[in-house]
Order: C-alpha cells, then sequence, then structure tokens
C-alpha cells in the first residue's frame, strides 16, 4: 500500500489507531508525503463545504457522502477563529447601543457568535463538478485535474465583497499547510457567472466587480451630543434614517436618505415691552426635524482577517432651513447572506439659516424706542452620534 | 493595495475632511450666561476722560431738548464713600450751562451724587454694584425732595444687545431696574465701554427727565 493509499484510508477512516500514528510520522518526515497528505485535505475540506449543492453522478455522491462522514473537523477551527474575534466586538458594540439585541432578534451575544459561526459556511462557494470531466478515480488521485472543477455558483454565493474574502481568508487560513498550487489553480479557473474572477489578487481586491446585489436598504437609530446645546447635550436615541443606496461598484455605495433627527436652534423671538423698551427674546431648544441627505460610501471588506466591513461615507442634506454636513465610520457585520448589522460613528456640522441676532436687531424698528435682544448667536452646531441599525443587501 | 494601507487612506481623508470641517468654524460658541462683572467702571461714563462729550436726546415734563454731559476729571474736593474717587462733569445746553454733577466710582460701586460736591453724600443714588449679574439687588437710601427714601436695585438682564433710535448698536449692555418704596421706578441701560446709554423714569422731575437716549459721543 503506498503512501497516497493510506493517507486515502486515513480520511476514510479506514487506518488503526497505530497506522495512523505511523502514517502521521511519516508526513511530517516527508515533503512530498505532506503535500499529498495536505492535497487530500484541501479536497475534503471543500468537498465537506459543498456537499450541499454538488452536482454529480451518483457514485461521486454517494463517494463525497462517505468523504464528508469521515473528513476531520479541521475547518471548525478557523470558522471559529473568526467568531472568537468578533464576540468582544459584538458584545461591545451591543452594550453601547443598547438595542442589539433587539434588531437582531437575538437574545445576546453569545447566540449571535453562534449564528455567525453557522452562517461562515453559508456563504462558501458551492462547488459543482462537471460529470463528464471528473470521475471517482480523478477524485481519490494525487494529480487529480483540479482545473476541471468548476466552482459555477460561487458567484451566486457571493452577497458583497464581504463574503469573497471571507471565503478566500478561510482558504487562506489553510494555505500553511495547504500547498498553494491547487488553491490557485482552483481559483484561477474559477467560472464565475457574473464576477468572472481569474486569480486570487483579482478575487481578494474585488472592487472593480459589479456586485450581483446592486441595492443596499438601512434603517438605523442613533445616540449622541450636540455641541452647543441647550440643559440636555446628550440625546438618546435621537435620530433615526431610512436608506436606500445603490452599488457603484461592489466597494463603492450612493445613496439617499430620509433622516429625523433632533438639532438645536434658536427658538422663536418672544417680544415684549419692558420699560418701554422692545425686548427680543430667544433660547435655544431642541427641535424634531425631517431632512433629506446624499451619501457616498466606501466599503472595506475583511477587514483585520474578520468578516466584517469597514464602511467610511461622507454625507451632506437638507434640513428644514438649513443643512448638514457629516462625515462617519463603521463597520457591518454580517448577520446572514443579505443582512448584516450597522454601526457608524458620524461627526456632523449641522447649521440653521435662522437670522442671527445682529440680522434680528437690524431688522427691528428702534424708531421710536430702542430694542434690546437677549438669546444665544448659536446657529451651527457639531454633534457627533453612533448609529446602530440594520442593513439589507437585494 | 493592501488593507492596511487601504484603511490607513480613508483615515487620511477622513482625518482631511474632519480638519476641514473644523476649519469652518464647525460650531458656533456656547450661549453661556454673561461673566460676573468686577469692575464696574467698565460700565459707567469715563468720568477721568477729559472734555469727553456724551450728547443726549432728553425728555422732561415741559418737552425734549438735547443736553451734553461733558467729562471734567477728578473733583478736587474728593473725599467720597469709601474708596471710591470723586469726578465731575458738567450738564449743560448748548449755549447754557446747566449744572454741575458729581460722581463717585471704585471698582466695584458707582454712584451719581447730583449737584452736591463729593464732601456730602446725602443724596447719592448707587447705579451699579458688584459683582454684576442677573437678579443682582442691592439697596440704598437717598434723599428726596421732602423725605428720605430706600431705593431697590435689581440687574434685570446682562450681556443685552442694544439698537438705539438712531440706528447705533451695543453689544454688551446692562439693564437695572431701580424701584423706590414709593412705587416709583427708574430704568436705566449701561453700555460696556460707554456708560448710561439710555433711561427711562415714571418721575421726570430729575436730571435725567423721563427719558434720556444716548446720541453720540463728541470729542
Amino acid at each position: 500500500m503506498t503512501i497516497e493509499d493510506r493517507i486515502i484510508a486515513y480520511f476514510d477512516g479506514g487506518l488503526s489507531s497505530a497506522e495512523r500514528i505511523e502514517l502521521m510520522r511519516e508526513i511530517r518526515g516527508s515533503s512530498e508525503a505532506e503535500k499529498i497528505f495536505n492535497e487530500h485535505r484541501l479536497l475534503r475540506h471543500l468537498a465537506e463545504r459543498s456537499s450541499s449543492s454538488i452536482h454529480a453522478p451518483d457514485y461521486f455522491a454517494d463517494r463525497l457522502d462517505a468523504i464528508v462522514a469521515s473528513a476531520p473537523q479541521t475547518n471548525t477551527v478557523s470558522t471559529w477563529s473568526y467568531s472568537r474575534r468578533l464576540v468582544p466586538i459584538i458584545l461591545l458594540l451591543l452594550l453601547g447601543a443598547g438595542i442589539g439585541s433587539a434588531l437582531l432578534n437575538n437574545g445576546n451575544a453569545g447566540r449571535q457568535a453562534t449564528s455567525l459561526r453557522r452562517n461562515v459556511p453559508s456563504v462558501a462557494p458551492k462547488i459543482a463538478l462537471e460529470q463528464e470531466q471528473v470521475s471517482s478515480s480523478d477524485l481519490i488521485h494525487p494529480t487529480i485535474n483540479y482545473k476541471a472543477i468548476k466552482l459555477t455558483n460561487l458567484a451566486n454565493s457571493f452577497v458583497t465583497a464581504s463574503d469573497k474574502l471571507q471565503t478566500i481568508n478561510q482558504a487562506q487560513d489553510e494555505l500553511p499547510i495547504i500547498v498553494r498550487t491547487p488553491v490557485n489553480d482552483i481559483l484561477e479557473n474559477v467560472t464565475m457567472s457574473r464576477e468572472n474572477v481569474h486569480s486570487l489578487a483579482e478575487l481578494r481586491s474585488g472592487t472593480d466587480a459589479m456586485p450581483a446585489n446592486r441595492f443596499e436598504a438601512g434603517l438605523q437609530t442613533s445616540s449622541g451630543f450636540t455641541y452647543p446645546a441647550d440643559a440636555q447635550s446628550i440625546k438618546p436615541f435621537a435620530g433615526q434614517r431610512l436608506s436606500v443606496g445603490y452599488y457603484l461598484t461592489s466597494s463603492d455605495v450612493v445613496g439617499v436618505r430620509l433622516t429625523s433627527g433632533l438639532y438645536q436652534v434658536p427658538g422663536s423671538p418672544v417680544i415684549s415691552i419692558e420699560s418701554g423698551v422692545t425686548f427680543i427674546q430667544q433660547s435655544l431648544e431642541t427641535r424634531r426635524a425631517w431632512g433629506g441627505e446624499l451619501y457616498g460610501s466606501h466599503h472595506i471588506a475583511g477587514i483585520l482577517g474578520t468578516p466584517l466591513t469597514a464602511v467610511v461615507t461622507v454625507s451632506g442634506g437638507m434640513i428644514p432651513n438649513g443643512y448638514t454636513l457629516a462625515a462617519e465610520a463603521g463597520v457591518r457585520i454580517p448577520t446572514g447572506n443579505n443582512f448584516a448589522f450597522s454601526v457608524d460613528f458620524a461627526l456632523a456640522r449641522i447649521h440653521s439659516n435662522i437670522s442671527r441676532p445682529s440680522a434680528i436687531l437690524a431688522n427691528a424698528d428702534a424708531s421710536s424706542a430702542p430694542v434690546t435682544y437677549s438669546g444665544p448667536d448659536v446657529r451651527t452646531t457639531f454633534n457627533g452620534s453612533l448609529h446602530y441599525g440594520i442593513q439589507y443587501i437585494f | 493595495m493592501g488593507s492596511g494601507k487601504k484603511i490607513l487612506s480613508v483615515l487620511f481623508v477622513l482625518t482631511g475632511v474632519s480638519a476641514t470641517l473644523a476649519s469652518c468654524s464647525v460650531a458656533d460658541a456656547p450661549p453661556n450666561s454673561p461673566a460676573p462683572v468686577k469692575n464696574v467702571a467698565d460700565y459707567y461714563y469715563p468720568l477721568s476722560d477729559v472734555g469727553m462729550q456724551y450728547a443726549y436726546l432728553r425728555t422732561t415734563n415741559i418737552g425734549s431738548d438735547t443736553v451734553r454731559l461733558k467729562m471734567q476729571g477728578n473733583d478736587a474736593m474728593s473725599s467720597a464713600i469709601g474708596n471710591t474717587q470723586c469726578f465731575a462733569a458738567d450738564l449743560y445746553k448748548i449755549g447754557a450751562f446747566q449744572s454741575d454733577l458729581f460722581f463717585a466710582v471704585n471698582d466695584s460701586e458707582a454712584y451719581t451724587l447730583g449737584t452736591i460736591s463729593c464732601g456730602t453724600l446725602g443724596g447719592y443714588w448707587l447705579d451699579l454694584k458688584t459683582p454684576l449679574t442677573e437678579h443682582l439687588q442691592w439697596t440704598f437710601t437717598t434723599n428726596g425732595s421732602y423725605a428720605s427714601i430706600t431705593v431697590t436695585a435689581t440687574v434685570i438682564h446682562r450681556g443685552l444687545k442694544m439698537k438705539m433710535p438712531s440706528g447705533m448698536t451695543f453689544d454688551d449692555v446692562t439693564e437695572v431696574l431701580y424701584v423706590t418704596n414709593n412705587a416709583d421706578t427708574t430704568t436705566k441701560w449701561f453700555a460696556r465701554g460707554v456708560g448710561m446709554v439710555y433711561s427711562t423714569s415714571n418721575q421726570s422731575d430729575n436730571y435725567f427727565g423721563s427719558q434720556m437716549k444716548f446720541i453720540s459721543e463728541i470729542k
């Protein structure tokens, strides 16, 4: 029995404990044996992840079932590593936002982490093998014709650039122990129905290709501070916004927002007569107003080796008798194929066109008696807010 | 471009945007209450500026006239309340001298002494007192026509903007209401760096009449 036969038997569960130990010893001592082992390991890994959508002859499906059933659970290490990185981030965000669990329909961060862990395989490529080019002997032969494997469902399984990078990151987790050539061969020969990615690098950047889903819709609420402000500078749940965006590329989005927010503006002037003098008084007030915004976002997928997508946004819009300008930075946390939990921190300049005191005084009639004015000279405020909500990509 | 470089580039752009926002005065100053005034002389006549004249439109029970208040500097007989210095000013109509008015001022108090010189303080009027903050009250007793009267002064507003009938504006004005035990009322507005710019009173038989409007300063 050749070493490759024993490796196959190892994955098929056909070796005794002593034989497995011996095989491992040989693999550690031989780079050639390690290469063969890793090739088979990769194959099992891919087959495991694609077991739900294999289109192959019956004998091949049976074979894969056997492989999957006996496959070592090495894959769970890498997926758990994502979840382990995500847990503290998610906990922090949920604690800060306060409403994350409600938005995600998850009772706690632990359950969310479990959900994320389960979601990772769901966005992995689904392999379809061409019946006429792949045989069972190909499958078990060390010179298996990887180029014959077509990942025809790959494009369909990618929702965003984040998903693509997630897949690649998973593959790269294997690279230190898997020969790179077969991986690259696979990726170089991926036939994607829409994106036509031809290399790992292109797939990693993935920013120029048009995504399969071209729109996003988001609903967020926010809490933040305003400076200057009336008595209450912190405004919990100050804003809500509904956004609809269009993907110019897989990483650049433009869109519109309908906003409802709390703004600091001087109240309507109150005019009275004091000691024969016309007295005009204003005070700073918190007012809710509807507004509209245009925004542009840039997405950076797979930050820090996680499925998170960083998003930076600039926006500008109109509020009643004023305008807003804002810069934002945030993350998208995938919670499914089409949903993401979104968190953005925004710094905004809010300007009101309400007349300044000097203008109010200039327009006041002082022909018969002096006019006095008391009030804040505040027409521009600086807002910082944490927006959090959900996003749907379609 | 690597992911790290991309993030750095984006952070660089965001920093630039933030700096741009900051450079164009991101927010207006908060509407804090005016700080307490520690030197009431800042809101009083420039008494030591000898020769400076203020023109006022005065309304009395016999009509309106234009009067001038000409600063004469320190009074030679200065011996005033506490640590104040005594100043004199001529209140006159053009071509006709009317009377000398005397004032006593230090950092914490400003008095109108009337026509009686600094040596006699029976009829003074305590115009301003530190710390000059909204709602601050003080009382003083002064000699009326027939009997002493007690006056309660209250700072009604601080930091007012004020537009005069002439169109002149002042940015930092203090309004003080004086109420006597006879329910007579006088209100005066003092502008920082100028002094009294307006007064109203239901008693017209005083030097300032029922109304006194600042018109201009003449050097």
